[in-house]
């Protein structure tokens, strides 16, 4: 996956589950919370009619009081009941009319003997027979009652009916129609309601069913002719009507819509209060919270979107650029066109282009040492031909000319001058040998090729080899070699470094008692070579300088020695080149010891 | 004994050589100065043995060996070489070469080498 793709998502997995998380939450809590109060909002609101109704109830008690305690209606009427006297019905009408008129609900006031026989009537165009078959004289004659129900004209009516007592008998019963304003009124204040909450009450018809005894907001023809039946358990009034004094928090109103709803019971009329509101509304505060919550995520998504675009783009661009610089500097083009911010990441790049140029011109230097190396090289192969080819014939025919089966016999003084042509074309090719040696070394081209061979037999032919020029020189050549192990290295090469080292010491050593030893020595993981002679010793500035290309240690004209003073240059370089070290010990005038070191395994066997 | 067809750009290297050979009772039955030349005669001459000098104008040994060992296999070559670099040789090793001379060459060395060459069984 890109680099930017995976900032995308680290961020977006990190910072939108934190947040979705807690907006769950935190709405879930806070719909409890606003459940909890709307309903005991509702709660309050329905005591508070509740207690309002009751007053109202009471009030219209008083009323009744008012008139069926009146000493001289009474009086009157048990007159009236005994003789039928037009005088006492007339007295009570003028009370009853008086009472009609004081209170301007009344509408209408009928005073009923026991027998429910109408005494005197505030109108007499109303059917008196209406009333006293019904359940308000019925109920009036034990105690005074309330109702609402349909009246004169079909409707609402407030009934109240009371008996009236004269010395302890029942002499009869006073029924008053009045407005229901008193009682309708409580529950028709939409005040703090909003929009869709309102109160009500309801009673319960013969059936059981409830039916609605005051208006209801959202049905203008409910009044006393809407009924709900007593099975409809999930709607508050058959609830209220069932006595559950209670709030519900799931409900359903006559409507069909969903309610918060708080129900009372008025014992006095046997009457269900309601008081709810639509849920959409009470939590019309939860749904804007709601909306706002979804809305705030998705505005973080695309916020943390669009950071993380940003941040990733400025953080991966540099990064890309970065890597097709690399790229193209894989590619060997050093040119880098980076675009550069002000920041860490533009210092990298800056610093990254400088290192570009810097390796440019690394590559061009090491392209032009190596076209150096290269002509060096040519030029080591050319010298080697070119310097070789003609020694060959020459050398050759000085063999051949010695030969006696090639081309015939020669005399002594032809043989001597052949062998001075000999020994100058053998001289020649050592210097020739060494100079390209010394080339080889100096440009790390000196091959090796190691092998294991017996050390004591590579000893004891350097000394057959060097046995004749000892016995001419009169010098005393000792070697010493164990003889159980091989080491693994160039034997020619050694050879070429002891030879060297012999050929300088025979030059060195003196003219009486001359003698040289070659020692070999085991050590822990090397093989010690010395060779010594009790020669003139080379003091310390010599010494310091010995190793040195072209160094000689005689320079006069009529050197002795005769030698390109590549020698030990060559032995130093081969030693080297094997792993080993090579130096001297000596005194002016005590003899020398050269010693070096070849790196030996302990791999050792007996012949 | 031998039959040897000898190759070098060199008039007295090849002059030498001849007369080494001839000394040892072996027969010259060839000679090129260059590549070119070398592979033309080995087709019509087979000779037992190939003395080959490897830097050479027109076609260097290794250039011969390359062409002829394909077609030769049992061809026995020694090179003769100035360069002191026996990594050439290695190099001849795989085109059939068996045997190496370095110049400049002492008699014997000529003479040895072939001697082992003629003994091989190739």
């Amino acid at each position: 996956m890109e680099l930017r793709q995976k900032i995308l998502l680290t961020i977006l997995i990190g910072f939108l589950p934190i947040i979705i998380l807690f907006s769950i939450v935190g709405f879930y809590y806070f719909e409890q919370d606003v459940t909890k109060f709307e309903l005991e909002r509702l709660d309050g609101i329905g005591a508070s009619i509740h207690a309002h109704i009751y007053d109202n109830i009471e009030r219209n008690y008083e009323r009744l009081q008012g008139i069926t305690s009146r000493t001289q209606l009474r009086e009157s009427l048990d007159a009236y009941n005994t003789n039928f006297s037009t005088e006492h019905q007339q007295k009570i009408e003028k009370i009853i009319t008086d009472g009609k008129n004081s209170i301007n609900e009344f509408k209408e006031i009928m005073i009923f003997d026991p027998q429910g026989n109408l005494a005197a009537s505030t109108n007499y165009d109303v059917d008196p027979k209406i009333f006293s078959n019904s359940e308000v004289f019925e109920k009036g004659l034990i105690r005074n009652y309330l109702d609402i129900d349909m009246g004169l004209n079909n409707e609402p009516t407030l009934f109240l009916s009371g008996p009236m007592y004269l010395d302890g008998k029942l002499i009869g019963v006073t029924i008053i129609l009045s407005e229901p304003n008193s009682i309708t009124d409580v529950t028709s204040d939409y005040i703090s309601f909003g929009e869709t909450g309102e109160s009500f009450m309801a009673k319960k018809t013969t059936s059981g069913d409830a039916i609605f005894i005051t208006p209801l907001r959202f049905d203008n023809d409910a009044q006393l002719k809407k009924t709900i039946p007593f099975t409809s358990y999930e709607i508050p009034i058959t609830q209220a009507l069932l006595k559950n004094e209670d709030s519900f928090e799931n409900s359903i109103d006559y409507r069909g819509k969903e309610v918060l709803a708080s129900t009372r019971y008025i014992v006095d009329t046997d009457w269900g209060l309601v008081v709810k509101i639509d849920k959409d509304e009470a939590f019309e505060s939860l749904n804007t919270l709601k909306s706002i919550t979804i809305f705030s995520i998705l505005i973080s998504i695309g916020f943390a979107v669009g950071a993380s675009i940003i941040l990733s783009q400025k953080i991966t661009k540099p990064i890309e650029e970065l890597q097709l610089a690399t790229h193209s500097i894989s590619k060997g083009d050093y040119d880098i066109k980076i675009k550069q911010s002000k920041d860490e990441l533009g210092a990298l790049l800056h610093d990254f282009k400088k290192m570009g140029t810097s390796l440019k011109k690394s590559r061009k230097q090491l392209r032009d040492l190596r076209e150096v190396e290269e002509s060096k090289e040519n030029f080591l192969s050319m010298v080697t031909h070119e310097l070789r080819t003609p020694l060959t014939p020459i050398l050759g025919w000085c063999e051949a000319l010695k030969e006696p089966k090639i081309l015939g016999s020669l005399n002594e003084k032809q043989i001597g001058a052949i062998d001075s042509i000999e020994v100058c074309a053998i001289r020649l090719k050592k210097l020739i040998e060494d100079v390209l040696d010394v080339q080889k070394l100096d440009i790390g081209k000196f091959k090796i090729r190691t092998k294991e061979f017996p050390i004591h037999e590579l000893i004891k032919n350097i000394k057959t080899e060097f046995e004749i020029i000892a016995q001419e020189k009169n010098i005393d050549f000792t070697i010493q070699c164990p003889n159980n192990f091989n080491l693994d290295s160039d034997r020619e090469r050694i050879k070429q470094v002891i030879t060297n080292l012999l050929n300088n010491a025979k030059d060195f050593v003196p003219e009486k008692n001359a003698k040289i030893s070659l020692t070999v020595k085991e050590d822990v993981d090397q093989i010690i070579f010395s060779l010594s002679d009790n020669g003139i010793g080379i003091n310390k500035e010599q010494q310091q300088e010995l190793f040195k290309k072209f160094y000689q240690i005689d320079t006069s004209v009529t050197r002795e020695h005769q030698g390109s003073g590549l020698g030990l240059s060559i032995c130093k370089g081969i030693i080297e080149t094997l792993g080993g070290k090579i130096w001297v010990e000596s005194q002016k005038g005590k003899g020398t010891t050269f010693y070096f070191t070849i790196p030996h395994k302990k791999e050792v066997y007996n012949k | 004994m031998a039959r040897i067809m000898i190759v070098d750009d060199s008039d007295e290297i090849r002059g030498l050589l001849k007369k080494i050979i001839e000394m040892a009772n072996h027969d010259v039955v060839g000679e090129a100065i260059d590549g070119v030349q070398a592979i033309a005669k080995f087709e019509k001459l087979r000779p037992d043995v190939l003395l080959l000098d490897l830097a050479m104008p027109k076609k260097s040994g290794l250039e011969v060996l390359q062409e002829l060992h394909p077609k030769f296999p049992k061809m026995r070559t020694i090179v003769i070489t100035a360069n002191g670099d026996t990594d050439v040789y290695y190099d001849c090793i795989k085109y059939g070469a068996i045997g190496y001379i370095d110049k400049p060459f002492e008699i014997k060395e000529v003479l040895d080498q072939i001697a082992e060459v003629q003994n091989l069984i190739v």
